[in-house]
């Protein structure tokens, strides 16, 4: 067979991460976030939105360059009004049943709003998220099908509750199996393989330790649930491979938090900024990728996305998505 | 000729190009499609989309035909560029500061600061102002009631009477009808509440000297009643606790606060401007029923005596005496000098008066 020439050869890189933004730049951000939210009285919230993400992504550095995020507070108010329209047809929902004086169907509408309101939330998020966010040009993006993933979200959740919530570190697995093995990175896949078992064996573990050493066993817990995270978590490009290492340790996790919170205390609470970007930067210094993709060769695969309804339900709903 | 990452958004590929910061634009030399050429590229202020991360990092993107996005991470770079590139033409707020730096951060710190305290101490007093106008004297009597209810007196029926004939003698200028009431309590104090319900405890009465001084303290009182301080200060209380909810998006309703507060209101303090205020028309009132102006001055004296001995007088601690506002009684009237007469009915009033507080 013919030798292919090409920069990207079988052999092993390891793309460097990290955080470049400084807290006083942040600060500047959410200050005029600040000031623009209150002279608003609270509607410039998803333009600080934007600001303070495209601030956070443009911060954020993979092999010398940045990554952006694209979203616009035009798009996220959009989403915003038709988050809070789905919210209160389902409020005025349950007020007419409790008005009819059958509060019982009312609980139902409730109960089935969350059960359907949550997964469609996550899944808007997840879509518009990440269709926002590119690096070098190229967007990342999800491909999960709706459908598919509010029954998984349903029979998982169905599950839990039957098992009065010891099923619950298995379902959070398959959600997020499901979830990030359907972002994409341009042509790359992601792909996360997370095992019920063993989750609820280390936060079992994390649990019973905490509380016999008083709490002081919960950075390590902290330490061993990001390394869950990131060490499950490849990317798939070809046949070729990124794997993700956590180097993170419990000490490391205590000296951040520790340090964290007297920044926040002595400074009343405006070392906020500076708080939020230590830790991204802790994160990011304290996540490896090693493989043989070659970053080069990701092409440009995902659609554009603008719909932020799902984002701002997710916000609204307060689900973390990331 | 400074150098930058160009991504052409079809592969994530970093080509390291050279670009130059011209007239209208930047002139960016792409690789052309066939290897070593290079291809002049050039995009319009008009036509691009900037984001000002920090001052040493900048994006810029180009949309349409040759599409593309180009970084710098240089300050040089950044400094040139928005040396060219109109501040109009930043539409988003954030970036207007990160190009200021630290120093707008700090800037917009202290406006917020400034915003707060004009805020509080221009608008809201301007707001309960108009507040105060609007709501009806019935209002003052209820709240007047409601305090009076919460917080009843022991009154002194044959003292009440006589302080009641004693204020018959001045004429008042108000709206209101007033009624004076003598509380048998060892309290150095007096106040009045909305509506026009004046206490003067015997304590108090014990240690005044001259008709004048009862005088001067009555009108004081009237004064705060017909200038509503009462009701201006529920409103800017009310409206301050109106904006520490709109900051922390509590709740409550605004009449139940201003009820809530109705139960203070005998012990409430009004700002020093409140009491000049009260001063200066109670001298008026003095002046017109041509009473000695000089009661007003001998009974803050008499008071500050008082302070100097064991104890603080009550009366004291809800008025503060403050040098300043002597001063200002002293110039009032010798700005406004009037003849005082012979009150003798007053005179023997007030004789009974101290009698009956014995």
């Amino acid at each position: 067979m013919e030798q292919q020439y090409s920069p990207s050869g079988p052999v092993a890189i390891a793309p460097s991460l990290s955080f470049k933004g400084s807290g006083s730049s942040y600060f500047g951000i959410l200050i005029v976030n600040m000031l623009l939210s209150v002279v608003t009285l609270g509607f410039y919230y998803p333009w600080a939105r934007a600001a303070r993400l495209r601030f956070l992504y443009a911060s954020t550095e993979m092999e010398g360059s940045r990554f952006a995020w694209n979203g616009t507070g035009k798009e996220m108010f959009i989403g915003f009004l038709k988050a809070l329209g789905i919210l209160l047809v389902i409020g005025a929902m349950v007020g007419l049943f409790a008005w009819m004086k059958v509060p019982f169907l009312g609980l139902l509408v409730y109960l089935a709003a969350i059960v359907f309101v949550v997964p469609v939330a996550i899944h808007g998020a997840n879509r518009y998220h990440w269709s926002r966010t590119t690096w070098r040009g190229i967007r990342f993006g999800y491909r999960g099908n709706r459908n598919e993933f509010v029954k998984l979200f349903i029979r998982e959740m169905l599950l839990t509750i039957v098992t009065l919530g010891f099923y619950g570190s298995w379902m959070f697995m398959k959600i997020r199996n499901y979830v990030v093995g359907n972002i994409r990175f341009g042509s790359g896949v992601f792909f996360y393989e997370g095992d019920g078992w063993e989750y609820f064996k280390m936060n079992l573990k994390g649990y019973f330790l905490t509380i016999i050493t008083l709490g002081i066993y919960g950075f390590w817990w902290q330490a061993d649930i990001f390394r869950y995270n990131i060490d499950h978590m490849r990317l798939l490009h070809g046949d070729k491979v990124f794997n993700f290492r956590s180097t993170a340790s419990g000490g490391a996790f205590a000296g951040l938090l520790i340090l964290n919170a007297l920044l926040l205390i002595f400074t009343l609470g405006i070392g906020y900024a500076w708080v939020q970007t230590n830790t991204i930067k802790f994160l990011m210094d304290n996540v490896e990728i090693e493989g043989n993709i070659a970053l080069d060769e990701l092409a440009q695969t995902e659609e554009e996305y603008k719909n932020a309804t799902g984002e701002d339900l997710a916000d609204m709903l307060d689900l973390s998505i990331i | 000729m400074f150098t930058g990452q160009f991504y052409n958004h079809q592969v994530a590929k970093s080509i390291t190009i050279t670009v130059l910061v011209v007239e209208a634009g930047l002139l960016l030399q792409v690789p052309g499609a066939e290897d070593g050429v290079v291809q002049p590229v050039y995009w319009l202020f008009a036509d691009m989309q900037v984001d000002l991360t920090d001052r040493s990092f900048i994006r810029i993107t180009h949309q349409g035909a040759d599409a593309g996005t180009l970084e710098v991470s240089d300050p040089a770079f950044v400094k040139t560029f928005l040396q060219y590139y109109k501040p109009s033409r930043i539409t988003r707020l954030e970036q207007l500061v990160v190009r200021g730096g630290l120093k707008w951060s700090l800037a917009i710190v202290l406006g917020m600061i400034a915003l707060l305290l004009v805020g509080n101490f221009v608008v809201l007093p301007w707001c309960a102002g108009i507040a105060a106008e609007r709501l009806p004297h019935s209002f003052d009597r209820q709240l007047g009631e409601m305090a009076r209810n919460s917080n009843p007196e022991l009154v002194d029926t044959a003292a009440s009477a006589l302080l009641t004939a004693f204020a018959r003698q001045i004429q008042w200028d108000t709206r209101d009808s007033l009624t004076f009431v003598v509380s048998r309590r060892d309290i150095e104090n007096a106040y009045a509440l909305p509506g026009g319900y004046m206490v003067v405890y015997t304590g108090l009465l014990k240690k005044l000297k001259t008709p004048e001084q009862l005088a001067a303290l009555l009108s004081h009182e009237v004064a705060h009643v017909t200038r509503r301080h009462a009701i201006r200060a529920l409103c800017s209380n009310m409206s301050s606790m109106l904006i520490i909810n709109l900051i922390f998006s509590g709740g409550g309703t605004l009449t139940g606060q201003l009820f809530s507060n109705a139960a203070s209101l005998n012990s409430l303090r009004y700002s020093r401007q409140y009491e000049e205020q009260a001063d200066l028309t109670g001298l008026a009132t003095l002046r017109e029923n041509h009473i000695d102006q000089q009661g007003m001055l001998s009974l803050m004296e008499t008071l500050q005596q008082l302070d100097h001995q064991h104890h603080i007088p009550e009366f004291i601690s809800t008025h503060p005496l403050t040098d300043r506002r002597v001063r200002y009684v002293q110039q009032q009237i010798a700005r406004y000098p009037a003849t005082a007469k012979q009150h003798p009915a007053m005179a023997a009033l007030f004789q009974q008066l101290k009698e009956s507080s014995r």
